[in-house]
């Protein structure tokens, strides 16, 4: 029996997804599997509790640990203690430094879950990072049998029905500037007004467009005073948006900008490509990575300069036409039939 | 930028656009030091709305993009904000600069509303309305709660000063008893009062 660990299993999240995908495959494969989470309150459907998985589990059966956040320090005691083989799936986690300025628990346990990720080099078998700048994490902090295995792509879920009214709404011949991910200090969200606010004196007809989870008060009141406060205008906050929603801000995006400085794989960049959207990101962390020549990686915020590249891009149409191309081969590299196989070899490999 | 180091990173785009890159002057404004210095202030919307009497309910949370309802938003807001609040007189004296600033840059807003909306009829606007007249409510609320602990307490300071002015009144009202009584004394017999 292989199991899957992870802390809060939801619907549309990068995690959750991946998580559902690894189970729905081992199960096509005839290879039996249950999803093992701890909090009650999430996503429900096919999983089983803690408590449960306590009773069930056997020397010879294999665990796949999604590590992402602090695992509470109980489960994580009897987790090293289990008998059967363990895999870690290594997906980061954002170091506390961010967090400080604007919220002193989330900082605190940023700190525990990586003294967490450190203890655990020596229990787990071998572990996986989701990109290579998390393969070199686990790599440097002493973990066996490393490896990288790519995030798993739920492709299928961007075919589904956009909101169709907010895409004619879009329409109005504005440039659309577009980021997705939750607003939390990491993500730099003060770095992509200030290279729209650029941008605009360039091109006066441009929004932006910021969707993701706000629930880090301190830090999205901050970014919407300081909108105000420069009097910036268009910059539109979406907090709470339906999925249809998303994939209306995609279809309708003119570039992706990104200035996040801390990602373990950012799935962002890739949905963007999935729309054919251009995209612009800054040089940080797994981002190089994951974008490829699928967007321009720039290792400066000066958001004059950011701008002006932003300009040159967007007046471009036949860059934009190549840099649609080098996306194909992006999202091909991202495919989850062959990265699923390629992940069932290695844990076939690992049981024998 | 680091000395020497490219703006762009992977090769396939560099040849292309590094030279615009470089030519571009680097920004003027300095936002990152703008940013740092921004408060985070923003009031329990929720609780402060609830204090002013008006209702928060489904909707109150998110802005609305739809013009009309985010209109009709925004006039509630201000008939409560004029039912309940002196804008006028708030908006010119506030407590401190800060919230002067604040509550003038909200209150322009609003008022600029109407011709904004006319030349650009997008969208954002609405939703910068809605904000606006929001962020209005509670800076008003902010500093009326100031406004009226101050009150309360100038109100507690002139009954304590008012009970001393009685009491003087009664101490004053005594003694002059006293010296009455005392010139009395004196008027019907004057030679005790030579001898003491």
């Amino acid at each position: 029996m292989i199991y899957q660990y992870v802390d809060t299993w939801k619907k549309g999240d990068a995690i959750g997804n991946e998580v559902r995908a690894i189970s729905d495959y081992l199960k096509k494969n005839g290879i039996d599997n249950l999803v093992v989470k701890c909090n009650p309150k999430t996503y429900q459907e096919g999983a089983i509790h803690f408590d449960e998985f306590e009773k069930k589990v056997k020397k010879d059966d294999l665990l796949l640990f999604h590590f992402a956040w602090f695992v509470p320090e109980n489960l994580w005691k009897k987790f090293k203690a289990f008998p059967c083989k363990k895999i870690m799936i290594y997906h980061n986690v954002t170091p506390a430094h961010f967090f400080e300025p604007y919220d002193s628990r989330e900082s605190k346990t940023s700190i525990n879950a990586r003294q967490q990720l450190q203890s655990g080099a020596k229990f787990f078998d071998a572990a996986w990072g989701v990109s290579q700048y998390n393969a070199d994490e686990l790599v440097s902090l002493g973990y066996k049998n490393v490896s990288v295995v790519p995030l798993l792509i739920s492709f299928s879920d961007y075919k589904q029905e956009p909101n169709r009214a907010l895409i004619e709404q879009l329409k109005d011949g504005y440039t659309n500037i577009l980021f997705v991910g939750r607003m939390v200090p990491n993500k730099k969200f003060e770095d992509i007004i200030a290279a729209f606010a650029e941008y605009k004196k360039l091109n006066a007809k441009s929004r932006l467009i910021l969707v993701g989870n706000d629930d880090m008060k301190p830090y999205v009141n901050k970014l919407h005073n300081f909108c105000r406060d420069q009097e910036i205008p268009d910059v539109h906050f979406r907090a709470h948006c339906p999925f249809a929603d998303i994939l209306a801000y995609y279809s309708s995006a003119d570039l992706f900008l990104c200035m996040s400085e801390h990602e373990g794989f950012c799935v962002p960049v890739v949905e963007a490509m999935v729309f054919d959207v251009p995209v612009m990101a800054y040089d940080a962390c797994a981002v190089p990575d994951t974008m490829g020549d699928g967007g321009i990686c720039f290792t400066d915020k000066d958001p004059a300069k950011v701008a002006s590249i932003m300009h040159a891009l967007l007046s471009d149409p036949k860059m934009i036409e190549e840099m649609r191309e080098n996306q194909k081969k992006v999202i091909e590299r991202f495919g989850s039939e062959k990265i699923l196989s390629e992940m069932i070899t290695k844990l076939k490999a690992f049981q024998a | 930028m680091a000395e020497g180091k490219p703006f762009i990173k992977n090769a396939v785009w560099q040849e292309r656009l590094e030279k615009i890159a470089q030519e571009t002057k680097p920004s003027e404004i300095d936002y990152k030091k703008i940013f740092e210095e921004t408060d985070n202030f923003s009031g329990n919307a929720a609780a402060i709305l609830e204090e002013l009497g008006v209702q928060t309910g489904e909707g109150m949370g998110e802005y609305d993009c739809t013009s009309d309802k985010s209109l009709e938003k925004v006039s509630d807001y201000l008939a409560h904000a004029i039912q309940i609040e002196n804008i006028i007189a708030t908006t010119h004296n506030p407590p401190t600069s800060a919230l002067r600033r604040k509550l003038k840059t909200a209150f322009l807003k609003v008022v600029c509303w109407p011709s904004r909306r006319y030349l650009y009829p997008q969208i954002a606007y609405n939703e910068d309305m809605v904000r606006a007249s929001r962020e209005m409510l509670i800076l008003l609320a902010k500093v009326n709660r100031s406004e009226r602990v101050a009150a309360e307490k100038a109100k507690k300071d002139l009954k304590e000063v008012q009970k001393q002015m009685i009491r003087l009144q009664t101490r004053i009202e005594e003694l002059e008893g006293k010296l009455a009584d005392s010139e009395k004394k004196t008027q019907a017999n004057p030679e005790t009062e030579e001898k003491a």
